[in-house]
């Protein structure tokens, strides 16, 4: 039981990621690497504030949110200006130097170690503590966190949004202003995601540079692709395939056959077979982007 | 009669190629101004320039008594001014509909209101839908306001791309070449669009043009250009009395 409400915990964070990389990626056709890095941001701020500041954790989670959208927007401005690849490079370098800065600013980070015992959040002085009020807790943000995304989907700004993404050029014909656009959308993905970082530190109590790098960027990208982009119900199924896909080599296999070893090239697999037949994902929405 | 476009003296150099040379015309309001010239003449260009799409690399550009030149295209098309591609470029995957309503910008745009939705923004976006709806009647695409404008005809996606920037209420719109690849029932009904645009609606359009009789009958003004500069300009009698001008740069078919 208490396995599966973990399971359910980690599928809600990772579909809070992916909703905010999809207002980026799939909407506005930013491809964005970065991800992972504004997610790590979010929890360390969390951490930092919490462990070392003792500040409470409502203002540690809002504090949390503003620093990722301000490093997101900081980091837009110079490098939308790139071109398609040499922005993707751009923030490929962005992700590098915030984990080596996590690693080697041992001051404020704790280095390699990271930073334990992040507090549980408390509501009127009674703290959260079983594994079903985290999950509640949890939910509710990320339910705040879809329904923000499912509004943005429901309104002219979405069709902006894809109008940038098709054609730019035809986009500043009709009077969109593309560049400060994009760069209010990096801000608000970057933001969203560092308040999805800040959830998982509450949840792990834990944070430690490995799980904000790369393999957690193609891990994003590939829920988001699995999943199919531009659409909400992708942004769940995507993580459910990807975080339930492991859990079936934990039962399936036997003492001849440790089906865990090839789980990886399985994930290949899984991709390989998607583009081929459904490259719009899962669940993808009519109007996304194709791969 | 008001100047609504007043193009001065502008150049645009491409490396060795002398795109647009010096070329000066002016747009006045309420009309039709052709464009006209031979292939690699710079009317694009000069559409670009006067649209921010290119910058200049010398020269002014008046539109409405302000100096446009330097600013970014989406300043200029808020300030009235809309244009069209040589290809229609609509959104394939929007519908109809929904290609003409992102043609003009609105307060549910912005993140905030997005989320908010306050009665103001509601009512803003029944206002443009119901204009919308209109500009579909007039260029005759209400019946496919639903389908995916990937599914439109040529001429059909011409009319919507024409469609879209009318949403914006422009005062002056920048045909690029409209009449090109339309059958000539198309054809005619473009005329018509364009001459009821200016007529009833107020509009002024600056249009590049390589059919003649088109020329001749609907512009007020033209403008020929040839490898960069304006070499004649004035009403279509004028033009016609350059003939042998014309008839040289264009080819005889094109003279009427």
């Amino acid at each position: 039981m208490d396995y599966a409400l973990h399971l359910i915990a980690m599928l809600l964070i990772y579909s809070s990621l992916v909703v905010s990389l999809d207002l980026m990626i799939g909407h506005t056709g930013i491809l964005s690497f970065a991800h992972a890095s504004f997610y790590g941001i979010g929890a360390y701020v969390t951490a930092i504030l919490t462990v070392y500041a003792g500040v409470n954790w409502f203002p540690a989670m809002i504090l949390a949110f503003a620093i990722g959208g301000i490093i997101a927007g900081a980091i837009a401005v110079p490098t939308l200006k790139l071109g398609g690849d040499y922005f993707i490079l751009a923030l490929f370098g962005f992700t590098l130097i915030v984990t080596s800065l996590i690693l080697n600013m041992e001051w404020l980070t704790n280095g390699p170690f990271g930073i334990r015992g992040v507090p549980r959040p408390s509501f009127f002085g009674y703290q959260v503590q079983s594994g079903f009020g985290m999950l509640s807790f949890i939910a509710v943000v990320v339910g705040f966190i879809f329904f923000v995304h499912w509004r943005f989907a429901r309104s002219p700004m979405k069709s902006m949004l894809h109008a940038i993404r098709d054609d730019e050029s035809v986009a500043l014909s009709l009077g969109i202003n593309v560049v400060r656009t994009r760069i209010v959308i990096f801000a608000m993905s970057g933001a969203f995601a560092a308040l999805s970082g800040a959830l998982a530190a509450f949840y792990f109590r834990f944070v430690t540079a490995d799980s904000y790098g790369l393999e957690t960027i193609i891990l994003l990208w590939a829920m988001l692709f699995v999943g199919g982009n531009c659409s909400i119900a992708g942004c769940i199924v995507g993580p459910a395939v990807l975080v339930l896909f492991p859990e079936i080599f934990r039962f399936v296999g036997s003492k001849n056959l440790d089906i865990a070893h090839i789980q990886t090239g399985m994930y290949g697999l899984l991709l390989v077979l998607l583009m081929l037949f459904r490259p719009q994902g899962i669940a993808g929405g009519k109007s996304g982007i194709r791969t | 009669m008001t100047i609504l476009l007043d193009v001065e003296r502008i150049s645009k150099r491409f490396g060795g190629l002398q795109a647009v040379d010096e070329a000066s015309f002016t747009v006045e309001a309420n009309t039709i101004t052709s464009l006209i010239g031979p292939n690699g003449a710079g009317k694009t260009t000069a559409f670009n320039i006067v649209s921010g799409f290119l910058k200049a690399d010398s020269g002014r550009i008046a539109f409405r008594g302000r100096e446009i030149a330097g600013l970014e295209p989406h300043e200029i098309a808020a300030m009235g001014m809309a244009r069209t591609f040589q290809d229609p470029r609509v959104f394939p995957d929007m519908t109809v509909m929904e290609n003409v309503l992102v043609g003009v910008r609105q307060k549910g745009e912005h993140p905030l209101w997005a989320l908010l939705r306050g009665a103001e923004v509601n009512a803003q976006e029944m206002r443009i839908r119901e204009k919308a709806q209109q500009i579909l009647e007039t260029t005759g695409l209400i019946d496919r306001a639903g389908e995916r404008a990937a599914s439109l005809s040529f001429g059909e996606q011409r009319f919507l791309s024409i469609a879209r920037t009318l949403i914006r209420d422009p005062d002056i719109i920048l045909l690029d070449e409209p009449t090109v690849g339309l059958d000539k029932a198309t054809f005619g009904s473009l005329i018509d669009l364009m001459a009821r645009l200016v007529k009833t609606d107020g509009k002024t359009i600056l249009l590049i043009e390589h059919n003649m009789d088109v020329v001749m009958s609907i512009s007020a003004k033209v403008v020929l250009m040839v490898q960069g500069a304006v070499v004649a300009s004035g009403s279509p009698e004028e033009i016609r009395s350059h003939r042998s001008m014309v008839e040289a740069y264009l080819g005889k078919r094109h003279v009427a």
